[in-house]
C-alpha cells in the first residue's frame, strides 16, 4: 500500500486510481513534516491494533519527486476527503478532542438540565466549560481551552467558565431554578433574571486572575464585598488555582482594609494547587 | 479513508496544498479569490495558528477552539443521526 501511495504522490499514479485510494475504510492517514535525510515520503503501518492501517506522509521527506505535485496530490486527498466523503480533515489534537466530544460528557445530566433554560448561546459555553472542568479534574492544564472561551465570548465566557468550574451552575444556579419553578407564577424570566445578575457578578463568589497584582486584587475584593453585601450575600468564596495564585489570597486577606470588612471565621478548602476560601461578612 | 490528520508541523503546507496563502496579519486567504480571508465556523476570520482543520461545505475551516471543536463534534452528530 505505501507504494502505492507513494506513486500516486510522486505522479505515477493518476486520478482516476486516486478514488480506489480514497475508498480505502480502513486507512487512518496522518500528515506531517519532518525535514531530514531518511525520512521516508510514506509509512504505514500494518499492525492494525485498532483495525486500521495507518499511513504517515511526510511532506518533508526528500523523496518527494517534486514538491508542487505533491502539494497538489495532497490537496485532492484533502479534498476528496472533506467534500465527496463528508468528513473533516484535523490537526492530530483537535481531532482527539471531537471524538471525545462526541460521547456524551460526565456532566451530560446537568448541560441537559440547562438546555432551554438558559440562552442558547450559553449553552455552548457552558458544555465547553464542563470539558474543561472534566480536563481540570482530570489533572491536565486547561489554560488554552480557557483561552478560547474567553477570546470568543469575553468576559461572558470566562464568567461562565468560572462559574462552572467552582461547581455553582448544579450548586447554586439548578436549586434555584427547581426553587422558582415550583412557584405558581413561575415564569422564565423570573429564573433568567437572576441568571444575568450571576453571570455577570456572582455576587457569591470571586475567581482570583492570574495577571491582577496584590494590590489590584485588594481593591478588586473590596468592591466585591462591598457589592455582594448590597446583593444581601453574608460570605463570599474566592477561588485560587495555581501556587501564585493563591498566595496572593493569602496576602491579601492580611491586609487591613479586609480585614476590617471580615469576620475571623474564615473557611479554607484547599486541596494540591486548587484553594477556595469563603469569607464572612462583618453586620 | 478512514480519516485524515494533519500534525501542526504540516499545517502551511496543507494550507498551500488547498491553495491558500496567508496575509501579513497572519489571516489565511483564498489565493484563488483575490486573496480575500477565508471564514471560519463562526463567521470570522481565522489566522493560520488557530487552523484546526476543515469541514465539509464550501471549504469550511475551523478555529482551534474548544467551542468550534463542539461545533464540529455536533455537525458530525447530526449527519449520523
Amino acid at each position: 500500500m505505501g507504494d502505492k501511495f507513494k506513486a500516486f504522490l510522486n505522479g505515477e499514479i493518476n486520478f482516476p486510481k486516486l478514488t480506489k485510494l480514497v475508498d480505502l475504510k480502513d486507512v487512518v492517514l496522518k500528515i506531517l513534516h519532518v525535514e531530514g535525510d531518511g525520512n521516508a515520503l510514506v509509512k504505514v503501518d500494518n499492525s492494525r491494533v485498532d483495525k486500521s492501517i495507518n499511513v504517515v506522509i511526510n511532506v518533508g521527506s526528500k523523496e518527494a519527486a517534486d514538491p508542487v505535485l505533491l502539494a497538489q496530490r495532497v490537496g485532492e486527498l484533502v479534498q476528496l476527503q472533506v467534500q465527496e466523503l463528508e468528513r473533516p480533515v484535523l490537526e492530530v489534537e483537535a481531532s482527539k478532542t471531537v471524538a471525545e466530544l462526541e460521547s456524551p460528557s460526565e456532566y451530560q445530566e446537568q448541560i441537559d438540565f440547562f438546555q432551554g433554560k438558559i440562552p442558547s448561546s450559553d449553552m455552548l459555553i457552558l458544555r465547553a466549560a464542563y470539558y474543561l472542568r472534566t480536563v481540570h479534574e482530570g489533572g491536565k492544564s486547561v489554560t488554552g481551552l480557557k483561552r478560547g472561551i474567553t477570546a470568543r465570548y469575553g468576559t461572558r465566557g470566562s464568567s461562565i467558565a468560572n462559574l462552572c468550574s467552582g461547581g455553582y451552575f448544579e450548586t447554586y444556579l439548578r436549586p434555584l431554578y427547581e426553587n422558582l419553578a415550583e412557584k405558581p407564577n413561575f415564569t422564565d424570566s423570573m429564573f433568567l433574571d437572576n441568571y444575568e445578575i450571576i453571570i455577570n457578578n456572582a455576587p457569591f463568589a470571586y475567581f482570583v486572575n492570574a495577571n491582577q497584582n496584590l494590590d489590584e486584587l485588594i481593591n478588586n475584593l473590596v468592591e466585591k464585598i462591598v457589592f455582594s453585601k448590597r446583593y444581601g450575600q453574608h460570605k463570599l468564596a474566592i477561588h485560587a488555582i495555581g501556587r501564585d495564585n493563591i498566595d496572593k489570597v493569602n496576602r491579601a486577606l492580611e491586609d487591613d482594609t479586609i480585614k476590617d470588612l471580615i469576620s475571623d471565621d474564615t473557611d479554607t478548602n484547599k486541596k494540591g494547587t486548587v484553594m477556595t476560601v469563603t469569607i464572612h461578612y462583618k453586620s | 479513508m478512514k480519516s485524515i490528520v494533519f500534525e501542526k508541523s504540516a499545517r502551511e503546507f496543507l494550507l498551500s496544498a488547498l491553495n491558500k496563502g496567508v496575509d501579513t496579519e497572519g489571516f489565511i486567504v483564498d489565493k484563488a479569490n483575490d486573496d480575500k480571508r477565508v471564514p471560519s465556523l463562526d463567521g470570522t476570520y481565522i489566522t493560520s495558528d488557530d487552523f484546526a482543520g476543515i469541514v465539509k461545505g464550501s471549504e469550511i475551516y475551523v478555529k482551534s477552539d474548544i467551542v468550534s471543536l463542539i461545533e464540529v463534534s455536533d455537525r458530525l452528530k447530526a449527519e449520523t443521526q
